[in-house]
């Protein structure tokens, strides 16, 4: 009830805001003022608030997924709803594990919603945000409601999307997600380092970023039983992860989408 | 006289509080989708299927104002004289059709309230911001248009500037409405240079045909008539428009079903237009309101009767309608990671859309009541 109280003043701020714009439009000069203390806020290339600020400037987060040993237990996806506050009944997981048949790289006909694995003719191919270096989310937001921070995490501002999911619908792994409506999660199983997503607005998946600021290891990575995941800082040539992008036969999903994701399999 | 002018008032009054009605029961069905509300989980949309019946009627009211604006535009460029008479509907209907694809805009919006970030900080590179200015920009010059026309105010060389500018903005419009779609490079069957041009066949389409039959109800309840030349003459304006826009289909169809062309993904989505999910409605679109309408246009015997064209321009209008459904399907029934989707807008999705329409439907009966538009003296 407390809850609701409280979305409806904050309701009715935002109307007064949105009446405030308005009565601003007319005046240029007030316009003005607005708007440079908009792009003090949330320029481009600006943090978050929800997310402690990147630790160094010059690292370039990456991860890495042996789909070698991938057994589809979906205890990633578990771990991600977990530490990230997901609503436990919307189907709106941040990472998915898409089953495919063996012999093919093929989308067509995946299966993401399997309930048995790991079965001798498929393989699995779990797919998140891919953190691109060049996120096609990123452009088609009318908004600027979403940007790559320094360490090259991509990031949504929830108090300033609009929600028109034009980044849903442009984003070629299908790796954001809408809430549709209010999500819930059990008292006492919230993640306080983590804040609870508003009704209307997208989100994705993070890199952990509440956890690999503070220099822990995105949740996915911790769970995985078979230790497929690996994440790292590919800018220094001798983290792990850059050396089994060299080693190893690393390919990217759909890389003529000219995204350049940061998330690489490994044959 | 008397009783017929009662008649004709009480007609008029029965249709406006029916339309009121509507809107009330549309903003009732629009306050359950709000944020403060349950969001919008009461529509059909998910996920997978991220854009429906809303965006739909945006594409296809941006689609409407256009024909208005050809035959505006053709007055004052062709010296199209004949016309005239029906130039102020016509701007008249542009007009509304942009405010409506506005609001259905409005609507579809996850947090509506925030929609002043527009203003405050438009990213240039998603030409979704350039499709709000232009939407604007659209609704200014047909108030311009509008108060020309109904004052009579203006040199022939002012007028002759005013309908090339409308023009060009109209184009521009559709382009980049078109573009909102087709600049999506991770869906195939939008991401076509085919997008802009088609995309202003069907506007053509649509708006002109709507045209014909809101002028004939125009002139049914003001007791007035149009005279029977304009409407052959915008038949066969609209039989070339129809014909533009089927060739585009069929270049398409071409390049997804020719042994060998298509692209896997074109080809997956046209076995669910031809014989998959989506037959029902890609089928009818294009026989029953595609073919169909383009022979009573043209086969000769009949295409001078005013019922066959009327008959015909309301099949255009509804097969332009399923299409812009059909134009999201192909991009969104199959998901990014190859999986196909579902969607079925919800009763209170078509409530708030019914809504909208009502809302136009009043604007443009008090416009005429308003403008005093009607059929000129014969
Ligand atoms: S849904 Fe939000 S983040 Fe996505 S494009 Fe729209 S405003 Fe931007």
């Amino acid at each position: 009830m407390k809850d609701e109280s409280m979305n409806r003043r904050d309701f009715l701020i935002k109307t007064g805001m949105v009446a405030g714009a308005f009565t601003l439009g007319g005046c240029i000069g007030g316009m003005r003022v607005l708007a440079s203390v908009e792009s003090n806020r949330l320029g481009q290339g600006s943090t978050v608030g929800y997310a402690p600020p990147p630790l160094k400037t010059d690292v370039r987060f990456a991860m890495a997924l042996n789909t070698k040993v991938c057994v589809g237990c979906r205890r990633c996806v578990y771990a991600c709803v977990r530490t990230n506050n997901i609503p436990r009944s919307s189907n709106m997981e941040w990472i998915r594990v898409q089953s495919l048949k063996r012999g093919t790289i093929s989308l067509k006909n995946t299966d993401s919603l399997y309930t048995k694995a790991p079965l001798p003719d498929r393989w699995y191919l779990p797919v998140a945000c891919m953190q691109c270096e060049s996120p096609p989310c990123v452009k088609v937001c009318p908004v600027k409601a979403t940007w790559k921070d320094p360490d090259g995490i991509t990031v949504i501002d929830y108090n300033k999307c609009i929600g028109c999911r034009y980044c849903v619908v442009a984003c070629p792994y299908g790796a954001r997600r809408f809430n549709w409506k209010k999500p819930e999660v059990p008292e006492g199983e919230l993640n306080l380092e983590v804040p609870m997503r508003p009704v209307g607005v997208a989100e994705k998946c993070t890199f952990c970023i509440h956890r690999v600021r503070r220099g822990r290891p995105p949740a996915c990575v911790e769970a995985c039983p078979t230790a497929a995941r690996f994440f790292g800082d590919m800018n220094d040539p001798e983290s792990a992860i850059s050396k089994l992008i060299i080693t190893r036969r690393a390919f990217r999903l759909k890389e003529e989408q000219g995204a350049d994701p940061r998330f690489y399999y490994l044959g | 006289m008397e009783p017929k002018k009662a008649k004709a008032t009480l007609v008029l009054y029965g249709w406006i509080t029916a339309l009121i009605l509507l809107i009330g029961l549309g903003v009732y069905a629009y306050s359950f989708q709000t944020p403060l509300a349950q969001g919008l989980i009461t529509t059909g949309l998910r996920d997978g299927f991220p854009w429906g019946f809303y965006i739909q009627n945006f594409m296809f009211f941006v689609g409407l104002a256009a024909g208005g604006l050809v035959v505006y535009a053709s007055v004052y460029i062709f010296d199209a004289l004949e016309f005239k008479p029906l130039s102020k509907l016509a701007v008249l209907q542009a007009l509304t059709c942009t405010l409506l694809a506005a609001l259905f805009v409005l609507i579809d919006l996850g947090r509506p309230e925030r929609v002043f970030w527009f203003l405050l900080s438009p990213n240039f590179s998603s030409i979704f911001v350039f499709d709000f200015i232009i939407l604007n920009t659209y609704l200014a010059i047909c108030a311009i248009a509008l108060w020309l026309s109904h004052t009579g105010k203006g040199s022939p060389r002012l007028l002759l500037g005013m309908a090339i500018v409308s023009l060009t903005a109209a184009i521009s419009m559709h382009s980049i409405t078109a573009w909102v779609l087709g600049f999506v490079r991770g869906e195939e069957l939008w991401n076509t240079a085919l997008m802009a041009p088609l995309f202003v066949s069907s506007a053509v389409v649509s708006g002109l045909a709507l045209l014909i039959v809101v002028s004939l109800l125009v002139s049914k309840f003001t007791g007035t008539r149009f005279k029977d030349e304009i409407y052959v003459k915008m038949g066969k304006l609209l039989a070339v428009v129809v014909l533009v826009d089927l060739f585009f289909l069929l270049a398409e169809t071409m390049t997804a079903l020719w042994p060998g062309a298509g692209k896997p993904s074109y080809v997956e989505m046209y076995g669910l237009l031809l014989t998959g999910k989506y037959a029902p409605l890609f089928l009818s679109q294009v026989f029953l309101f595609g073919l169909l309408p383009f022979a009573l246009l043209v086969i000769p015997k009949i295409r001078k009767s005013i019922p066959v064209i009327a008959l015909a321009s309301v099949l255009l209008v509804i097969g332009v309608f399923i299409k812009r459904f059909i134009l999201l399907a192909k991009g969104l029934g199959i998901s990014a990671m190859g999986e196909v989707t579902s969607y079925i807008p919800t009763f209170q999705e078509v409530l708030v859309g019914l809504g909208l329409w009502a809302v136009g439907a009043l604007i443009m009966t008090v416009g005429v009541k308003l403008l005093n538009i009607r059929a000129p003296e014969v």
